[in-house]
């Protein structure tokens, strides 16, 4: 019987914490289906994390432990994955919609010869003449609607974003599979790593508040910057804020940005399209200040102020 | 060295209109433009350009008018500008647009450098370039901000991850994805750009193409249905004077803030 796969991403940051995700999504494709779930992972380090991979509802854990072979070396590591997905009969990957990750699967489904979807956000699986057809569901371009896609060939290759919240997932006993490989070889050397600062600090900020588009014309910018000082908070917003510079390109957040997790978020500015929520994870507080009381972004905040940023944004300074 | 670039002609304002039937944009409801991270490839592919002394080839795949962004990057610097436009071509998803583009690449001869956006502003899947370079059995890099070449002639890649930055050393044939902001791209003077308005495009149709390329662009992946994002939840009004409201915005963070200590 074919297989759901579980793509599990390891990069010098560790096992990916979207693994766990992906195996309640993939549990949601198996109840339709009936087939068995299994995590892959390809990595120089791929068996420190047996552990964490060892969840509940997953039949098998295969490792490849690839010798001097990281994710950063994609030309080495899709090969191997090929390889390895070919042999597991899988029907579905399903993928961390992460940019290392996607990189390293367009090569992969090169090498399937097979399609891709990009960012879905939720699977619906249903038996078409007793095959399971998954339906891909994400955003679509420029509006606030989304779209349902298939993939006509298999195995399907899903990326998917991270859902709002992680599931608790119970350990379970899957069979655990090490597959040893050596002597890979890269066009690729990994001469360092270098943090980053800011986009380390907006992804582990607890506060943050988030600008847009509604504080170029007024103060607003400045204004916001000067609260977030004060509070402690990180400053982000949203992709125009960073496309014209006005803020770093490592604090834009959404779906072709950084993806944050805070406790609370001041939210002045943004309309609050589909594209910049998806990048707002966990269950924070969510406060946005608007002067349109229509602003999409009032169906996704807690709570609403209907008012110019840049007054709330003083009143805020002059407590 | 031999440089190309793959440049992706796209709806400027995201306020475009989706065809019900189709699926897709319904093309002539937007104003179109180069993709903006493009220019940031264009930026990176010029510096290398002229440290190396390199030669650089434009490549887009889309309708005649995508012809403007071939033109912006003669203006630019690129030395040669290739469409490749055809009804057969388009409708296709990611892997049938890189398989059209790895044809013609290749017809052309071996590139040693070609450089792509990270994503295009209207599909922003990220796979074209990688999924290039493995059907051109060339490496790649994705996310590559800065790029220079060493004294044997391989390249020094230094790539974004997330919360930081990797430094590579990379053996050419290589594919680099260029993202949004890691270099100011420059803007063609107005005579560059009236000079390369004059210049020549090569075009190319299916008939070009490699008989096989075409049997093969079968759209692997559908879009079957486009619906309307369900409002999530609506958020309880703060109400009252600037002042009231920052009161009030205050105590609510103030309260989640301690409830997290
Ligand atoms: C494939 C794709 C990927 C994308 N990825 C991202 C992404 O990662 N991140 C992202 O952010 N966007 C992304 N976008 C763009 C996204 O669709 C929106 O266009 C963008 O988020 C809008 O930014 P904004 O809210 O700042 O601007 P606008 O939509 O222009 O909204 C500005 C808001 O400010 C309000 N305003 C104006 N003046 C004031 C004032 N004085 N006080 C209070 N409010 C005021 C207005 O009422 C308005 O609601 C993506 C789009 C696509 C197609
Ligand atoms: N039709 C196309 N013609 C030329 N280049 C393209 C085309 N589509 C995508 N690309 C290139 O691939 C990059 C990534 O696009 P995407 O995979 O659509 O996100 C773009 O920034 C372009 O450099």
């Amino acid at each position: 019987m074919s297989e759901i796969l579980v793509y599990a991403e390891i990069t010098e940051k560790g096992l990916s914490s979207s693994c766990a995700e992906l195996v309640a999504t993939a549990e949601g494709i198996s109840k339709v289906s009936g087939e068995p779930i299994t995590i892959l992972a390809a990595d120089d380090q791929a068996s420190s994390y047996t552990d964490a991979m060892k969840l509940a509802g997953v039949s098998k854990v295969v490792l490849i432990h690839t010798l001097g072979i990281t994710y950063a070396n994609g030309d080495a590591l899709a090969p191997v994955l090929a390889d390895a997905i070919r042999s597991l009969d899988a029907s579905v990957v399903l993928v961390p919609a992460s940019h290392t990750a996607r990189a390293l699967m367009s090569r992969v489904a090169v090498l399937l010869d097979t399609g891709m979807t990009a960012s879905c956000f939720r699977l619906e699986t249903e038996m078409v003449d007793g095959k399971a057809v998954i339906h891909q569901i994400k955003s679509s371009f420029g509006s606030q609607a989304y779209v349902t896609c298939d993939i006509k060939t298999s195995p399907n290759i899903i990326t998917m974003i991270p859902e709002a919240s992680e599931p608790e997932k119970e350990h379970g006993e899957p069979e655990v599979k090490v597959i040893e490989k050596e002597g890979l070889t890269s066009a690729i050397e990994v001469l360092g790593r270098e943090e980053d600062e800011t986009e380390s600090s907006i992804m582990g900020a607890d506060f943050v508040v988030a600008v847009g588009k509604g504080a170029i014309e007024g103060d607003g910018l400045a204004l916001a910057k000067q609260y977030a000082e004060k509070e402690g908070a990180a400053l982000a917003g949203s992709r125009p804020m960073a496309d014209q510079n006005y803020i770093p390109f490592e604090t834009q957040i959404g779906e072709s940005g950084t993806v944050i997790r805070p406790d609370v978020c001041l939210i002045c500015g943004v309309s609050g399209a589909i594209q910049f929520t998806e990048g707002i994870k966990g269950d924070p507080l969510v406060i946005a200040v608007n002067t349109d009381p229509k602003a999409p972004i009032f169906n996704f905040a807690d709570y609403m102020a209907v008012a110019d940023m840049d007054t709330v944004l003083k009143a805020l300074l002059d407590k | 060295m031999k440089f190309a670039i793959c440049v992706k002609y796209v709806p400027v304002s995201d306020q475009v209109e989706i065809d019900p039937e189709t699926h897709s944009i319904k093309r002539g409801s937007a104003e179109c433009d180069i993709n903006p991270c493009d220019l940031n490839a264009m930026e990176m592919a010029v510096g290398l350009k002229k440290a190396t002394g390199a030669t650089l080839d434009v490549y887009t795949m889309g309708p005649d008018g995508a012809t403007a962004a071939l033109k912006k990057c003669l203006a630019l610097g690129a030395d040669e500008a290739f469409l490749l436009s055809d009804r057969r071509f388009a409708g296709g998803d990611t892997l049938g647009t890189a398989k059209v583009l790895a044809d013609f690449l290749e017809k052309n001869g071996s590139y040693d450098v070609i450089f792509t956006g990270s994503e295009s502003s209207d599909g922003a899947t990220g796979q074209v370039g990688p999924m290039l370079a493995s059907l051109l059995k060339m490496t790649d890099v994705s996310d590559a901000v800065d790029v220079s070449v060493d004294s044997e002639g391989a390249l020094k890649v230094s790539r974004k991850v997330p919360a930081g930055r990797l430094s590579l050393r990379v053996k050419t044939p290589v594919v680099l994805s260029v993202p949004f902001g890691c270099n100011e791209p420059a803007l063609p003077t107005l005579r560059a750009q009236m000079k390369a308005n004059r210049r020549e495009i090569h075009t190319f149709t299916s008939a070009d193409a490699t008989p096989s390329v075409l049997e093969d662009l079968k759209v692997k992946s559908v879009v079957t249905d486009v619906f309307p994002a369900p409002k999530a939840k609506k958020a309880e009004e703060i109400t009252g004077t600037p002042e009231e409201i920052a009161d009030q915005i205050a105590a609510l963070i103030q309260e989640r803030r301690k409830k997290d200590v």
